[in-house]
């Protein structure tokens, strides 16, 4: 039995995360993809088993995305995983129809199907009342998207589509509706990947909608009620997105101290130093304090309590402590730092892309002072 | 049924997202954007930690939160399940 072979349902998680980790260390370019095994078996972590997942929950599934990340030191794909499973098959989860979880759900939690969510237009990011994406019914009793999407994570390679529609004038509440699109739906353009320098092997694209019909039982939830779904999709979302970090942050510490102990300047290494140890120390505080809040926000999913403002102190905090760990690494690899295999720019790439993606850190903030009654 | 304390929580909470625009118990919450997506984000924290009761993103619908008094009922349905 390879690593490759072992799955959640034969063996305790300890050793299924053993041959995750034994997996993405060694496995080479080519392997390093969605597909079956040890990719399939993480897509349906936090699934319940009664809909095809191994029903391990949010933990389990964080300390996966984690764990990926940390061995191959890539984030693209871990946080393609992570889009998935929180805005595509969560809303599939809590909203689909026995139709749209056989076809669709099981797709996505074997690997044999990519999914994207598709909320954000060039005009309407957080600011929802600027959708307009529109959903309006033909005599036929059909669904008509017309519009477009950008930042669609996952969608150069998605099969399938859940897609924001505004279905009625006014307020988000009542006003939109989600809608399960295939991707070879006649009206649905997929455009080319969107060239961008952060999280190098995460996908982005646009999406035109021109004349794209849908039936009726391709609504995702009620009509009218893709708020709900909205909702429901962020909460997890940004309570869970960054749960990659946690692994690629331990890995540029281990990397920094061992540069640390190795790099030798005025006659000692750099880990003697006092203001490169301080440095270290700080980015050790940074990710024990991101380890232990991804953790508790997992757990709090995995009991059934996790609310809009838990889900956003943690997107704020994560991607805040992220970028203070980062600022450290200049000062510890100096011109190092600008060198490629360094990965140091990368990692601070991802650091800034952190505070927008899932909402901006403003957006964070008032989430949270809502829930504080200010 | 729900209590008055829950009717005076609710008024207290939409007075506050309506920032001092006059609003009745029937007054259509949606259609006069007195609750955007934050505000209603508010609202639904205050109903929990102040209510007690458990409000499931699938709730998030126009004919739970359309009015004050379209709120009540909901909040009245959730306490009634709840005990």
């Amino acid at each position: 039995m390879t690593a490759a072979d072992i799955g959640v349902e034969q063996e305790s998680f300890d050793q299924w995360l053993a041959g995750l980790r034994f997996w993405a260390a060694r496995a080479d370019a080519a392997a390093y993809g969605w597909g079956p095994g040890p990719i399939a078996d993480l897509l349906g972590l936090a699934v319940p088993e009664q809909l095809g997942g191994s029903g391990l929950g949010y933990r389990a599934a964080c300390q996966a995305l984690a764990t990926l990340a940390e061995e191959t030191g890539r984030s693209g794909l871990p946080f393609s995983l992570a889009a998935q499973m929180w805005a595509t098959q969560e809303p599939l989860i809590a909203f689909g129809s026995p139709r749209q979880r056989e076809v669709y759900l099981s797709g996505l939690i074997t690997a044999r199907m990519v999914g994207a969510f598709a909320a954000t237009e060039y005009e309407a990011g957080s600011d929802l009342l600027s959708m307009r994406t529109t959903a309006t019914r033909d005599a036929a009793g059909r669904w008509v998207l017309e519009g477009s999407k950008t930042f669609v994570t996952n969608g150069p390679d998605a099969d399938i589509f859940v897609i924001l529609a505004r279905t009625a004038p006014g307020s988000a509440l009542g006003g939109l509706t989600a809608f399960c699109v295939p991707r070879n739906t006649s009206g649905l353009t997929v455009g080319p990947e969107i060239a961008k320098t952060a999280l190098t092997g995460a996908r982005l694209c646009s999406l035109s909608l021109n004349a794209c019909a849908v039936v009726g039982d391709a609504v995702l939830g009620q009509p009218g009620g893709g708020f709900a779904v909205l909702m429901h999709a962020m909460r997890v979302e940004r309570a869970l997105i960054l749960a990659p970090v946690a692994g690629l942050m331990s890995r540029a510490l281990q990397r920094a101290v061992e540069y640390a102990r190795t790099r030798r300047q005025f006659g000692r290494p750099l880990a003697e130093q006092d203001a490169i140890r301080a440095h270290l120390v700080r980015m050790r505080l940074s990710l024990t304090s991101v380890g232990e809040t991804l953790s508790a926000t997992a757990a709090d999913a995995d009991a059934g309590r996790l609310d809009h403002t838990r889900s956003s102190l943690t997107k704020l905090h994560v991607s805040t402590e992220f970028n203070t760990f980062c600022q450290h690494l200049p000062d510890i690899y100096g011109g190092y730092a600008v060198l490629a295999e360094s990965g140091v720019t990368d990692l601070i790439a991802d650091a800034v892309a952190s505070r927008f993606y899932s909402g901006t850190t403003d957006m964070q903030m008032k989430i949270i002072a809502e829930g504080m009654g200010l | 049924m729900a209590d008055d304390r829950s009717l005076t929580v609710i008024r207290a909470a939409v007075a506050e997202a309506a920032a001092g625009r006059a609003v009745t118990d029937e007054t259509p919450l949606i259609q006069e954007r007195i609750l955007d997506s934050l505000s209603l984000l508010g609202l639904v924290a205050r109903l929990e930690q102040e209510l007690g009761v458990v409000v499931h993103d699938a709730d998030i619908l126009p004919d739970n939160f359309g009015s004050i008094r379209q709120i009540h009922t909901f909040v009245s349905t959730r306490s009634l399940r709840a005990s």
